[in-house]
């Protein structure tokens, strides 16, 4: 059930790496940017991870974008199917738009967010607008309505349909369907891939070179390198056709691989298997390579739900290990610097289908289990545990930062108009990525996006637990009084979190940033966020139930910040590929921790200061700081020890254990549920056994919100360096 | 030495003789003429003071000391941000002797200051500290050590402009207010 590999995947790294030392050494090391020196800029929200018609999604490209960025209000999107190839003409949309009237008897508005009350009720009787057998819409083929029909679409294929390579999708039609999407909506909205890497499961990633999206006007730009990239190195693209008249070469220059090209494809040909062990994960290293050579900061590549999937596997395609993460933030620090350990699918009956046996069924009843068997208020293990693999990371002193995405195919038996959902959320309907785009007096733009999401001055949020985050970190001013001091940065915070920027202030630092300080300094660390007031999207006005057994009251759309913790921990530099023990291993070995990690203080409303508008403010002074070190947020509406939820600690427990779950591979017990969801209210899809329903899917994680910031540095001048982070 | 107050509940004005100059650990060694400008800045304060008394009493204090604190504290913060602001002995010249701030003395002032300074020599990257400057500046009521209450704002415009009200203990002694903390010991 749990392969371990890491001896082997170690040897790989120490292969794969060698030499590359002296290339993560060369990251700068500089203090945060002068105040002056940082131009304005705003937290900005968006998802870079969700699906449509062009892979394996529900509804068309255009009312996934309308979805995400009108409905849910996003102010970026970027649309990232699967590598691979699919059948349906992902240019057209749903027309006749066939939305179902809003379920739940919620009151509808003509402007939205919800379907507005002229549209017509589903007269198909299914709900949700064209179903996929209706062969409509989204749902044509591509070999049916290209003009030039079958022989229009390129490359290898005999299927009937043919299926169109992702490569085409994303060069001929797709690219231009989401540019003139973000021209119209002035909005930047651009085109990536969920990548099937090779030798692992999915990365979220993007080459931005050649897309003009809004703001940019006039010249139509291209995906071209984008589409090359899925046709190099995405395990599903088998088409060996080199992009038909493109006639691609996958090389490297200055590749150390000794894979070789194959002579037709000339892409390397194959992936994890018991012929070629580790094969498929070099070939994502020689895609980082290639990134790095051909759009060194206008790329990204982002892990996805990362321990989904299940420990590393040098002859499958499973998960990553914690040497991978280093292997990728070695090779290309400024492309690979973080991962979606808050995965998609929350509403799904395990949630971000994380579960023990994995993928079980009654003709395969042996699955994979997910790292951590659960995620743990609906964020993975690798990030979710305190001293873990994140903290691991952040304890070398990496910019290795923490992400979400929606990763939306469908509501499960639900139409994607309606409000209730049993699979997945719509981007900016649940989670949230906040970067920090620092665009001046400039519109927001793509490049400014990935600049931020680079920085790691970012934070992710489910639920709009709080839309607002000021984390700072300064250095205490020896020559003036400590009450002055802290009423100062407190005040900066405050007044940042007010307008939506960062602290802007000399001699502070915020996420994502090191402060340089000598030893025995004071530091302090302020805070300011908000929690927004009024409802969040969620369809649920009933008491959470989650809340309910410890005999709190709060509807599930009214969620309430309980507390906050600082979670800190100790920075002792990069470890080296060749120190196997501590750099190889999977999740709980020493390579995959950190003991030094812990909750360094617990902010509430006790010993926070609570103003009108729902800002909450607070900061702590840490005093004769001697070591390198790092401090991060996490927040919740759940207080410690609430029952399947938090312990006593107030760290998240796993989900899978609170859900009710039936095994379809009756390998596992069935589960009963945890948490009854009593009140009337209570939805009818809720997983109900023995006449009691239980809080599961989309309730489950309504009740369960989290925000998790990422980390601000602190490097004492005696002590080790932070490389990674600016 | 004279003492204004602003406090109503206060016994009536008096005059007490100076306090000696002290001369603080690490202060350059005084010479003659340093000797007689302290003097004569603390001859001036007495004078000024007398003349405030002179008029009624009460009110602010002497506004030349004032203002020259207020200078003397802008520089110190301003000072900070460069090797030679930090090593400089002007700026512990405006904490008092028993300057201590939640625990924070004047000793561990300079301490500080001088690893700033030190490591600044090899450290460009060093982050040093958030500052500002002083304005509204109060000292009041003054009790019969000459311990007062300065309050003040405190405005840091690096980029966007922070400001905030606060409050602290102040001595006047020698013609010039210096900082005194809130004495305590935590």
């Amino acid at each position: 059930m749990k392969p371990q590999f890491p001896l082997r995947e170690t040897q790989l790294a120490v292969i794969a790496l060698s030499g590359l030392l002296s290339l993560a050494a060369a990251v700068p090391a500089q203090a945060a940017e002068k105040a002056k020196n940082k131009a304005g800029g705003t937290y900005v929200t968006g998802d870079f991870h969700n699906h449509s018609t062009c892979s394996d999604g529900q509804i068309s490209m255009q009312k996934l974008i309308d979805k995400s960025v009108k409905t849910f209000g996003l102010d970026w999107f970027v649309q990232a199917d699967h590598g691979g190839s699919s059948a349906r003409n992902c240019t057209f949309r749903e027309d006749p738009f066939e939305p179902v009237t809003p379920a739940l008897g919620l009151t509808t508005s003509p402007t939205g967010p919800y379907p507005p009350a002229t549209y017509p009720a589903g007269s198909t009787g299914i709900p949700g607008g064209q179903p996929a057998s209706a062969l409509k819409g989204p749902n044509q083929s591509w070999e049916s309505t290209l003009p030039g029909g079958r022989a229009a679409i390129k490359g290898d294929g005999t299927a009937t349909p043919k299926a169109m390579w992702r490569w085409q999708e994303i060069k001929e039609f797709q690219y231009k369907v989401t540019e003139d999407e973000s021209r119209a909506r002035q909005k930047p909205i651009w085109i990536g891939l969920e990548q099937n890497a090779p030798g692992h499961e999915h990365v979220s990633m993007v080459v931005l070179q050649g897309q003009r999206p809004w703001p940019q006007s006039g010249v139509v730009g291209n995906a071209n390198l984008q589409a090359q990239y899925e046709y190099c190195f995405d395990r599903s693209d088998t088409d060996t056709s080199r992009g038909a008249e493109n006639q691609w070469d996958c090389s490297v220059a200055g590749t150390t691989s000794t894979d070789a090209l194959n002579t037709t494809s000339r892409k390397i040909s194959g992936t994890n298997a018991m012929a070629t062990p580790d094969l498929g994960h070099r070939k994502t290293l020689e895609g980082l390579k290639w990134l790095k050579e051909k759009a060194p900061t206008t790329s990204y590549f982002v892990p996805a739900h990362l321990e989904r999937a299940g420990v590393y596997n040098p002859t499958g395609n499973r998960g990553f290990n914690i040497e991978h993460l280093r292997a990728f933030n070695n090779l290309a620090p400024n492309i690979a610097f973080g991962f979606e350990s808050m995965p998609g699918h929350q509403a799904a009956d395990t949630r971000g289908e994380y579960s023990p046996n994995r993928g079980a069924s009654l003709a395969n009843p042996v699955g994979i289990d997910s790292v951590g068997l659960g995620t743990y208020g609906g964020t993975g293990i690798y990030a979710a545990k305190i001293g873990g693999v994140w903290d691991a990371l952040l304890g070398e002193g990496r910019n290795w930062w923490f992400f979400a995405s929606s990763d939306y195919h469908n509501r499960g038996s639900f139409g994607p108009d309606q409000r209730e959902s049993n699979q997945d959320f719509y981007p900016g309907e649940y989670q949230k990525d906040y970067v920090m785009a620092r665009k001046g007096t400039n519109s927001l733009s793509a490049e400014a996006i990935i600049d931020g999401l680079r920085s790691g001055n970012s934070f992710a949020v489910n639920g709009d637990l709080v839309d607002r985050m000021a984390f700072v970190a300064c250095a205490a001013n020896p020559a003036l009084p400590r009450s002055a001091f802290k009423a100062l940065v407190e005040k900066a915070a405050s007044n940042a979190a007010a307008n939506n920027a960062e602290v802007r202030m000399d001699g502070c630092a915020t996420m994502g940033e090191k402060l340089v300080i000598v030893p025995g300094a004071d530091v302090v660390v302020a805070i300011a966020v908000r929690d927004p007031q009024g409802k969040n999207y969620s369809p649920y006005s009933f008491a959470n139930p989650s809340l309910k057994q410890i005999g709190i009251t709060q509807p599930l759309d009214a969620p309430v910040l309980d507390h906050i913790d600082v979670i800190g921990g100790n920075v002792t530099g990069f470890v080296s590929p060749t120190d196997t023990a501590k750099y190889a291993g999977i999740e709980g070995t020493a390579a995959a921790s950190n003991t030094s990690a812990g909750i360094k203080k617990v902010f509430n409303s006790t010993n926070w200061t609570a103003t009108s508008d729902g800002l909450r403010v607070m900061s702590y002074r840490i005093p004769a700081v001697k070591v390198s070190q790092y401090f991060r947020l996490r927040g919740t509406n759940l207080p410690a020890s609430t029952p399947y939820e938090t312990d006593a600690s107030g760290n998240p427990l796993n989900d899978y254990d609170l859900l009710p779950y039936f095994d379809p591979s009756k390998t596992l017990a069935e589960q009963p549920g945890k948490v009854a969801c009593a009140d009337a209210a209570c939805p009818a899809h809720m997983r109900t056994i023995d006449g009691v329903k239980y809080s599961s899917y989309d309730v489950s994680a309504w009740a369960d919100l989290w925000f998790y910031s990422n980390p601000i540095y602190i490097e004492v001048t005696n002590s080790v360096k932070v490389a990674g982070a600016k | 030495m004279l003492m204004t107050q602003t406090a109503p509940n206060v016994a009536p004005l008096m005059l007490s003789t100076p306090p000696p100059y002290t001369f603080f650990k690490g202060d350059p060694m005084p010479t003659s003429r340093s000797v007689l400008q302290k003097l004569s800045g603390f001859s001036l304060a007495v004078s000024l003071a007398v003349s405030l008394v002179a008029c009624g009493g009460g009110g602010p204090d002497n506004k030349a000391a004032v203002s020259a604190t207020v200078s003397a504290l802008n520089a110190t913060l301003s000072n900070l941000s460069t090797e030679a602001g930090l090593a400089s002995t002007a700026t512990p010249a405006s904490f008092d002797v028993g300057y201590m701030d939640a625990g924070y003395t004047r000793v561990m002032l300079i301490a500080a200051l001088a690893a700033n300074a030190d490591a600044l020599k090899t450290n460009p990257d060093l982050s040093l500290f958030p500052g500002g400057t002083l304005s509204n500046v109060v000292i009041a009521g003054c009790d019969i050590k000459n311990v007062c209450t300065m309050t003040a704002t405190l405005t840091n415009s690096d980029a966007d402009v922070t400001a905030v009200d606060f409050s602290t203990k102040v001595v006047f002694a020698d013609g010039a207010y210096r900082l005194l903390g809130d004495q305590a010991a935590a």
